[in-house]
């Protein structure tokens, strides 16, 4: 007998022994994982903030729906945060505060007044001037880690006022007395459940889901339950109530997106009503807080009418536990749920842009950095230019043709080389084969500007007016061929003045060109320009043989696009730390890569491609005012359709094509310049300006004779020459005009002047 | 008496040099850092301007002067996106350039100032930033 009591004893003690050294254990995964980092934070991602100013081109629509699509509430009465009223060209907007790499911008009460699409007056909330108003960027993605949890970190502070209160009605009434574990609630449950027959009602205590979702797996045992309820007591014993509730708050499962959970009312906040938590109305806080019992089953997209029979009743607990008034209950019963649409997700609504972005980035973090220290990536892409250019490109390829015709488009400033927009693919948000990077297609003529720059670059033999032979031409192909270019109509036309070359783009005047200051000479230009990839030596890549992505003939325009200015494109403008240091800033660096002097001569004549040439098209929807530069290009049976050009402000680079390499019937002009010019006539433009350089004198000549001329004359035009490099012999007129004939010729050039 | 006295300014003059080199005296409070008088002992040229690109200018301004030329970059960056012709920006990026020691870049970024066509004002100082980095 005795024994037996001292085994038992004996028994007892070890058990309790084991029972201690498990509990100890425990205790210190409770420990470890909550003093530790909690989370990996994958970096989120901004676009470009919108800026207002006095002068700033803008339709007012736009703004509107930038707002919108930012989850600014529009309201009557303008009075916090977050919310914008207008009445026809007058806007009150009440900016949120927000945190950029160079420093706070508080929140900001202002008045935007517009005329026609420019912003005119901008005041604050006493009708003083306000130079600027900086708006919150738009959040536009992130990078995840391969468990694509997402999540937004919130401090409890920030709940709105609603939202604590109501998560305790609903789900642990006793969270601020019980000690972990709460045995009333179980008692409740099972008697609610056994009167079920069934599991309808959960007796798990807010700290018990916690411990659930932050450190178990989900099976469902009685060990697994008791190691919860241990963990519960000790996670207790161990943080304050507020700790525990915050991380509650963060850890929180409340929602799905293909592969990406969504974790935390802070990001579900952002998710679901593209708002941050602090702005939440009482109806939208019901709703979350109803959504943690089942963020699928309640989901609101996919199950409006549940989750709205959910919210109702999140706000009829609140009133019964006298949370609000009835009435306001009642009210808020009324709200239509307010999801917001795809793009206001905030998932990777631009996955083309941000393949860009990942891949700059990749350069300097590691991918560990990427998805978990809750980076904040600062891009360039302008959110408005982004979703004109996707249109443009979406509306004119069906225009086109219903069928495989695929695109792409990359948008830059055109004097910074920022990346403004990046389209990979005709269907918006599509994720997959990315054209603008990885689509290697035959650029046509759009390397012809670089064969006339080289000759440019030498003014004692080439000027804008140097005639240059357009006729047949066989040349030797380097491979043991010949090869012998033909135009695209099929006629020559003799000699041409170089400007017209281009600008109307005659291969075989481009071939004699090309051959007579050399093809190693014109890819040395090429690689100038900002062309990296190793082209060909042969004579036919004078006529855009060698292949390149859309992105590559960007980083070659940019050059032309910015004066001759070699500049990288840059994506991404900074990047912060969790704690908002700013880590890097990418700042502009520029490069001169060819002189100011036949870097005019060239952007004349690709002025020229749009007045006279190939471009021309543009002008049928764009204001003659506005001079613009660009080139076409156009492959073998109308493969490819190519535009690149660029205004003042914008460069733009536009492919279409198939991906199966079949042929379009499409040219540069009927094709990439439609989508080209549809994005330029959506968005301001400036024209482009001449370069200054004191080498450059303007002259008045003949183009056809290439002879100095009275600007009085018929048929004379202003070029620029380098300087002695102009024509010396002159063409007074010619005989045959008469003097009144002259009279009148200069009434219709008038006209014109 | 006389003793205690000699040991009492014994005393004091021990706790002053204590005072006075600061050695680890939790007692030594240090007065707040001069507030920085920026723009001297130049005027910035925009502080009448009251449009954006002037304001910014301003700030980028005064924040070379302060010698924080991440934050005068940041400001050149924002004046950039709203008026990107502006030969100014470029005159001032040039600056934090050269202040950051590289001077090749800054050469690069006067002569993208002076491509955008400056005016006969600019263009002087643009020259004599130049000037002083050839030397």
């Amino acid at each position: 007998m005795q024994q037996w009591g001292v085994l038992l004893l004996k028994l007892g003690i070890s058990g309790f022994a084991i029972f201690m050294a498990v509990v100890v254990y425990l205790d210190a995964i409770v420990v470890q994982k909550f003093e530790g980092k909690k989370w990996a934070i994958p970096a989120k991602v901004y676009a470009r903030p919108l800026e207002l100013y006095e002068g700033r081109l803008l339709k007012p629509g736009e703004l509107q729906n930038q707002l919108t699509r930012q989850g600014y509430q529009p309201v009557r009465t303008v009075s916090r945060p977050g919310t914008f009223s207008r009445s026809g060209n007058e806007f009150i907007i009440y900016s949120r505060g927000f945190h950029f790499p160079d420093g706070t911008e508080s929140s900001r009460y202002a008045h935007v007044r517009f005329t026609g699409n420019e912003v005119t007056r901008l005041t604050d909330r006493q009708q003083q001037a306000l130079p600027l108003l900086r708006l919150d960027p738009q959040p536009v993605g992130g990078i995840y880690p391969a468990s694509y949890e997402d999540r937004l970190l919130i401090r409890l502070e920030q709940a709105p006022k609603y939202l604590v209160p109501a998560l305790m009605a609903v789900e642990d009434r006793d969270f601020y007395t019980h000690w972990g574990v709460s045995l009333s609630s179980i008692a409740r449950a099972l008697l609610v459940n056994v009167r079920a027959g069934g599991v309808v009602q959960g007796g798990s205590t807010l700290t018990q889901q916690l411990v659930k979702n932050f450190y178990l797996s989900n099976e469902r045992t009685l060990t697994r339950k008791a190691q919860e309820a241990i963990m519960s007591l000790l996670l207790e014993l161990h943080y304050s109530k507020d700790e525990i509730l915050e991380t509650y708050l963060n850890e929180v499962y409340l929602g799905q997106q293909g592969r990406r959970a969504i974790h935390g009312f802070g990001l579900a906040s952002q998710f679901y009503f593209a708002q941050p938590i602090q702005e939440l109305s009482l109806a939208r806080t019901a709703l979350l807080v109803g959504i943690v019992r089942g963020p699928s089953f309640y989901d609101p997209r996919r199950f409006p009418e549940r989750a709205l029979q959910r919210r109702n009743l999140v706000l009829d607990v609140m009133v019964s536990e006298g949370l609000v008034p009835r009435a306001e209950a009642e009210r808020s019963k009324k709200l239509p749920l307010g999801i917001v649409s795809r793009e206001q997700m905030q998932t990777n609504a631009f996955p083309a842009y941000l393949d860009v972005v990942k891949d700059q980035l990749r350069q300097d973090y590691a991918e560990r950095d990427l998805t978990s220290e809750g980076l904040r990536i600062f891009t360039n892409m302008d959110p408005i230019i982004q979703r004109e250019a996707q249109g443009s490109l979406t509306r004119i390829i069906n225009t086109i043709e219903k069928g495989k015709l695929q695109g792409a488009m990359v948008v830059t400033s055109a004097q910074t080389g920022d990346l403004l927009a990046i389209v990979g693919d005709k269907t918006p948000g599509y994720v997959g084969f990315n054209r603008a990077l990885d689509a290697r297609r035959p650029v046509g003529s759009l390397l012809k500007p670089a064969i006339y720059l080289t000759a440019l670059e030498q003014p004692n033999k080439y000027t804008l007016t140097t005639p240059v032979k357009d006729s047949p031409i066989r040349v030797n192909d380097g491979r043991g061929g010949y090869w012998e270019p033909r135009n695209y109509d099929g006629k020559s036309r003799g000699d041409v003045p170089l400007y017209e070359a281009l600008a109307k783009s005659y291969n075989q005047a481009a071939t004699h060109t090309g051959m007579d200051v050399g093809v190693p000479n014109v890819l040395k230009t090429i690689r100038r320009l900002g062309i990296e990839r190793q082209l060909p030596n042969y004579p036919s890549v004078l006529l855009g043989a060698a292949s390149l992505t859309p992105m590559d003939v960007a980083v070659m325009y940019q050059t032309f696009a910015s004066g001759g200015f070699r500049m990288p494109l840059r994506a991404i403008d900074a990047v912060v730390d969790a704690n908002g240091r700013p880590l890097r800033r990418y700042s502009l660096s520029v490069e001169r890569a060819v002189d100011p002097a036949p870097m005019e001569l060239l952007r004349q004549s690709m002025i020229s491609v749009m007045r006279e040439g190939t471009g021309r098209r543009a002008y049928w929807s764009i204001s003659q005012d506005i001079d613009l530069a660009g080139k076409s290009g156009t492959t073998n049976d109308s493969r490819d359709s190519w535009f690149a050009g660029f205004s003042g402000n914008l460069m733009a680079v536009t492919w279409l094509g198939n991906d199966d390499n079949s042929p379009t019937r499409l040219t540069g002009s009927s094709g990439a310049l439609r989508v080209w010019t549809d994005l330029m006539q959506r968005t301001p433009i400036s024209g482009v300006q001449p370069l200054s350089s004191d080498k450059l004198e303007y002259v008045w000549v003949q183009p056809e004779s290439n002879l100095r001329s009275n600007r009085d004359c018929q048929g004379a035009r202003r070029f620029p020459y380098i300087a002695g490099s102009a024509p010396i012999l002159a063409d007074n007129c010619g005989e045959a005009i008469q003097q009144q004939e002259a009279g009148f010729f200069d009434t219709i050039k008038s006209w014109f002047d | 008496m006389h003793r205690y006295k000699h040991l009492l300014r014994q005393t004091a003059l021990i706790v002053f040099t204590i005072t006075l080199t600061g050695c680890a005296s939790t007692r030594v409070t240090y007065l707040p850092t001069e507030p920085v008088i920026v723009g001297s002992p130049y005027t910035s040229p925009y502080t009448e301007r009251e449009d954006a690109l002037g304001i910014l200018l301003n700030h980028a301004y005064l924040a070379i002067e302060a010698g924080d030329l991440d934050q005068a970059g940041s400001w050149l960056s924002r004046a950039m996106r709203i008026s990107p012709t502006e030969p100014a920006i470029y005159f001032h990026m040039a600056e934090i350039r050269k202040e950051q020691g590289d001077a090749e870049q800054a050469r690069q970024l006067i002569g993208r100032a002076m491509s955008l066509g400056p005016d006969r004002k600019m263009t002087a100082r643009l020259e004599t930033l130049l000037e002083s980095l050839e030397s």
